[in-house]
């Protein structure tokens, strides 16, 4: 499993730096797409694209063996 | 009278030996690849058939075998005479149904000798 | 609605959630398994989301925008360094036998008991808050949906959440204190919660349709309805720095808290069963956050629209379904509400429980009886212990409810009580990483962290509830202006709860760093260091070497362990680990494994702290030196490195062993293609000595023979001789070039007239071949620097050769001198039957030959193409062929020109 240590890094930077400022500030307008409000639309997709990342990464981990 | 092939790819081998068959009272056909051999076996069955190994097309194994194999033809002898002089080599060439298998360089007289004891 | 309806439903849930956690525990029992077992460990996280989430993301959702959000990104994020980090955690744990967060850290730090004391105080401040925070959502939501007004302050007998309290209190008692478990796992109860976390998000998943989709015409028209109405700022965040700035640290702290809050660690590490349940939790918990949050906007919008103002926005899921008459649905909010809160309130008093026991009332306790001779079992102490902290935690939580918590918003308190957890963060990381973080370090951090997260955060609430003196947030203490507790050392640019986050952490991880880097660790401390950050190299040493030295009755051992978890299970336990070591449990003296093995079953149960106490008590120990412990761990690692070296060097030698073999093999090869070789060349030279004796022997036995016939025959004779002549000059020129003795001698060489010379020595054998022979050059004169006698032989190489494969008629060899560039191109075609492309390289081989020999005659023409190709080579020109077969071919090679 220590192999996929850097995968899961770089998910959790990506996604603290997708869901931080400077990059959250330009979603961050009273702005619709569709009716919806951007802010609403951005983050619940970055979250969606997290719990996908997350998926699939973890899918491809070895079935490890604990004591 | 009894009739000799001689196969052999060098034109002064096939020479010196179509002059030693005249001699010794044959009557001589020469062939200088494998497939003009075949053509005559078949055609003209010639008693004894001094064969060459190493040639172009057709090789002396392959005739050996076609010879021995064919149920007309198995009666005619086959003295192998090639520059191939490894154990194996002999070998191979008299289970393939050989009767001699002379080395070259050969010796005439040696020829002579050998062939006339077989077609006697 | 009717209050005893409601009370009624109340009761039920708990009595179903009983029922389900007891159903799950006799299953275990009977040995069969569970539906759904697999979604449990997921589930269970969920219990993250608390009344807090049902009515307080509502409530802030209608003040300040999306910012309740953060809350829930933190979890994702954290997620993703569940592999990497929580694993590492798990491990430690397992083997440790670790159970709270207090023991972790006190065990890492040298099994430290003031650590243990430390951390679990600061639990108990920071965590009762939130836990009083459920009740009071309870009781709110409790009256929204009878419809009794305001907040009761009657005596607490008539106050409705106290009976709740007694029955949780119940709940918890029964199933979280049942037996002492080594390894702290409550399995029914684990079940219950993942039972209710489906009810929760069932529940506000509904409302919000309901609301969303129901009242007003789907998102669309929510969002459409609320800008006409100005709530537009509700869908941004405040966009200012100090609104970034507490956004980010509300992610901060929900990232730790979903690790450090005491029911998360329970729930996530101390019940986890296997590591591979990480695998489906990184994904599904995040997703159950989403889902879960999905409404909480529109819920608030649509909230304000209908009732015109933010008020009581916290609980807008009750009552907006409530005003439209969907009684039957508010009920099921309410349930939905109640459940996260009943859940979360269960397990976090039971994970408070353990810690308040192990590390507050058992230490005292045990030493009293160990000095006063008491050798009674202690199972029951220990549940005693338990049990009395629960009663105790529910008490507080209670009383603060009832007196304090009045005064403080819902949303707020869950994030000072997230606060406060994150100061352990510092000392939790270091310790999994850093081998020099000291126990000293970590005291030193999480109390300077505490008490700034308690000057920055509570007081400031507390003055502003009325409870205390102004003064000091407006001048500061003693009047000194740069010590004001919300803006610190003048960092006046920021809100309340990044202001604190910021210096908290800020002095919290200097002082832990630096206390740290500037303390000795002593035997334990290196010894415990070593094993948390090494652990996953070092667990299988770990099992094998003990650190400990002295001596110790066997006897006394299992009695000790027996006395805490029973002697059936104490002898089960201590036989397998015998039989697993091979260690033998007759002997009167303990093994030294056994003891360290007892001391970890004894942390599981009282904590590490109390059982390296509990274990002394019954031992005599040596002191064991840093230096000793450091030699023998650095002794385990250096066998594993050893390990890993001799791996990389038997698979070098793999490696080194295939090369030999393929070098062997290719050497065979080429020995194999030398004897080839070796046979072909006598037998090329015994065809011409065979003519040769042949045509000698028949000249001298026929005397008789005609004139013409005789000079024929010596004809062919000389000719023979030529023939092996060359055949031997050949071998030998070809064995010169080929060990390099022969040397260049270089000349201007005018090349048109070299290959005029060629071509005039050839013309008998063209004329012989009946071939055709001719000659194409520009009209220029090329001088060329080369050794000519060795270019004629290449050129005389390669138009014989093109002569004799010549077909019989109209046979035709075309030598043409081309110019290129650099170089001068010198072609010899011929339409004879042409080579086949796949041996146009080796042709050039002297070895060729050989190989190709088998049975049939040589293509090409002996050596002569190899030593064409030595020669040019050595002229540094190319020499190659193009041809395919039938369609005669080019052969070419050039020589450079400068």
């Amino acid at each position: 499993m220590t192999a996929f240590r850097p995968r899961f890094l770089l998910i959790a930077v990506m996604l603290i730096l997708l869901t931080n400022y400077p990059l959250l500030s330009i979603s961050n307008k009273v702005f619709f797409v569709a009716g919806i409000p951007i802010l609403y639309l951005y983050l619940g997709m970055i979250w969606l694209l997290g719990i996908g990342l997350l998926y699939f990464t973890g899918r491809r981990l070895p079935k490890e063996v604990d004591e | 009278m009894q009739k000799i092939l001689v196969v052999d790819d060098d034109p002064y081998i096939l020479m010196s030996l179509e002059f030693l068959m005249k001699k010794a009272g044959y009557e001589v056909m020469i062939a200088r690849d494998g497939t003009e051999a075949l053509e005559l076996i078949n055609n003209r069955k010639p008693a004894l058939i001094l064969l060459d190994i190493m040639m172009p097309d057709v090789d002396g194994y392959a005739i050996c075998a076609y010879v021995k194999e064919s149920p007309k033809l198995k009666d005619i002898k086959i003295v192998f005479i090639s520059a191939k002089t490894k154990e194996a080599d002999i070998e191979k060439g008299i289970r393939l149904g050989a009767s001699r298998y002379i080395s070259k360089p050969f010796s005439t007289r040696d020829v002579m000798q050998q062939v006339k004891e077989l077609l006697n | 609605m009717n209050k005893a309806l409601v009370v009624l439903c109340s009761v039920a849930y708990l009595a179903l959630l009983f029922g389900i956690a007891g159903w799950i525990e006799r299953r275990k029992l009977s040995g069969k398994s569970i539906p759904g077992k697999n979604m449990i460990y997921p589930l269970s996280l969920a219990v993250y989301c608390t009344g807090w989430t049902y009515y307080g993301s509502v409530g802030h959702a209608s003040l300040h925008g999306m910012q309740f959000l953060s809350i829930y990104l933190g979890p994702l994020i954290c997620c993703a360094l569940f592999v990497p980090v929580i694993q590492k955690i798990l491990r430690i744990c397992r083997t440790q036998r670790i159970n709270s967060v207090a023991d972790f850290i006190s065990t890492r730090y040298g099994k430290n008991f003031s650590l243990g004391v430390i951390v679990t105080l600061c639990y108990i401040f920071g965590v009762i808050p939130y836990i009083a925070l459920q009740l009071k959502a309870i009781s709110d939501s409790f009256h929204v949906i009878t419809g009794m007004p305001g907040y009761a302050r009657a005596a607490f007998w008539h106050d409705d959440s106290f009976y709740i309290t007694i029955l949780l209190a119940l709940f918890v008692i029964v199933f979280g204190t049942r037996k002492v478990d080594v390894l702290e796992r409550h399995e029914g109860l684990v079940g219950a919660i993942a039972f209710e976390s489906v009810i929760k998000l069932v529940a506000f998943l509904i409302a919000g349709g309901f609301i969303t989709y129901g009242i007003f015409g789907g998102f669309k028209d929510l969002f459409a309805k609320a800008n006409a109405a100005g709530l537009q700022h509700l869908f941004i965040m405040d966009q200012q720095a100090s609104g970034y700035s507490t956004w980010m640290s509300m992610i901060l702290v929900s990232m730790m808290a979903v690790v450090l809050l005491p029911r998360q660690f329970q729930v996530l590490i101390v019940e986890n069963k296997q590591e591979r349940q990480l695998r489906r939790a990184i994904w599904l918990f995040p997703l159950y956050l989403f889902a879960i949050n999905i409404f909480v906007m529109p819920i608030a919008v649509g909230g304000i629209l209908t009732f015109g103002s933010n008020a009581g926005a916290d609980t807008f899921v009750i009552s907006l379904p409530m005003h439209y008459g969907m009684s039957a649905l508010s009920l099921l909010v309410y349930i939905g509400g109640f459940s996260a809160a009943t859940g979360m309130i269960m397990v976090e008093t039971i994970a408070l429980a353990t810690m308040v026991s192990n590390h507050l009332i058992l230490p005292p306790l045990l030493s009293f009886r160990n000095s006063s001779g008491n050798k009674k079992p202690l199972t029951r102490t220990v549940l005693m212990a338990r049990r009395g902290s629960i009663i105790f935690i529910f008490v507080l939580a209670f009383g603060y409810d009832k007196l304090i918590a009045p005064y403080f918003s819902l949303v707020s308190i869950g994030l000072i009580s997230m606060a406060a957890v994150t100061q352990l963060a510092p000392a939790m990381i270091g310790g999994l990483y850093w081998k020099n973080a000291s126990r000293k370090g970590a005291i030193f951090g999480i109390l300077t962290g505490f008490i700034i997260w308690f000057y920055t955060l509570i007081l400031p609430s507390v003055v502003n509830a009325g409870l205390m003196d102004k003064s000091i947030t407006q001048l500061g203490p003693w009047g000194i202006g740069w010590l004001r507790p919300q803006a610190l050392f003048g960092l006046n640019d920021l809100e309340l709860l990044p202001h604190s986050v910021f210096w908290s952490l800020f002095f919290n991880v200097l002082s832990y760093a630096g206390v740290s880097i500037y303390s000795r660790l002593n035997a334990q401390e290196v010894y415990t260091a070593e094993i948390f950050t090494g652990i996953f190299t070092h667990t299988a040493t770990n099992e094998r070497r003990a650190i400990w030295k002295g001596s110790a009755d066997m006897k006394d051992v299992v009695a000790m362990v027996a006395n805490f978890i029973g002697q059936e299970r104490a002898e089960n336990l201590i036989n397998a680990y015998a039989l697993r070591h091979r260690i033998l449990v007759n002997q009167e003296d303990a093994d030294p494994r056994m003891v360290s093995f007892a001391e970890r079953i004894l942390s599981g149960v009282i904590g590490s702290a109390s059982a390296r106490f509990m274990i002394s008590s019954i031992t005599k120990e040596e002191d064991i030196g840093i230096d000793e412990v450091l030699s023998i761990v650095r002794e385990s690692q250096q066998v594993l490195e050893l390990n890993k070296e001799l791996k990389k060097k038997s698979i070098e030698l793999t490696r080194a062993t295939d090369l030999l073999t393929t070098a062997n093999r290719q050497l065979l090869e080429m020995d194999g293609m030398k004897d080839e070789f070796l046979n072909t060349v006598t037998h090329e030279l015994r065809t011409p000595l065979t003519s040769i004796r042949a045509l000698s022997e028949i000249l001298y036995d026929n005397p008789e023979m005609e004139e013409e016939q005789r000079v024929h025959y010596l004809d062919g004779i000389i000719k023979e001789t030529e023939r092996l002549t060359r055949l031997i000059t050949e071998v030998l020129n070809l064995e010169r070039y080929e060990s390099g003795r022969q040397k260049l001698r270089l000349g201007a060489v005018d090349i048109a007239s070299l290959i005029q010379q060629v071509i005039e020595a050839l013309k008998p054998l063209a004329k012989e071949q009946g071939a055709a022979l001719e000659l194409s050059m520009p009209n220029a004169m090329f001088i060329v620097q080369c050794d000519a006698e060795m270019i004629y032989q290449v050129l005389y190489n390669l138009i014989s050769n093109a002569l004799k494969f010549v077909p019989a008629a109209n046979g035709r060899v075309h030598v043409i001198l081309r110019e290129a560039y650099t170089e001068l191109q010198i072609w010899v075609e011929d339409n004879g039957r042409g080579i086949d492309p796949e041996i146009h390289e080796l042709i050039f081989d002297k070895f060729f030959q050989a190989r190709n020999q088998t049975l049939q005659k040589p293509v090409g023409s002996g050596l002569g193409l190899a030593i064409c190709k030595r020669i040019i080579e050595m002229h540094e020109g190319r020499i190659w062929v193009e041809s395919e077969k039938g369609k005669g071919a080019r052969f070419a090679f050039s020589l450079p020109v400068n």
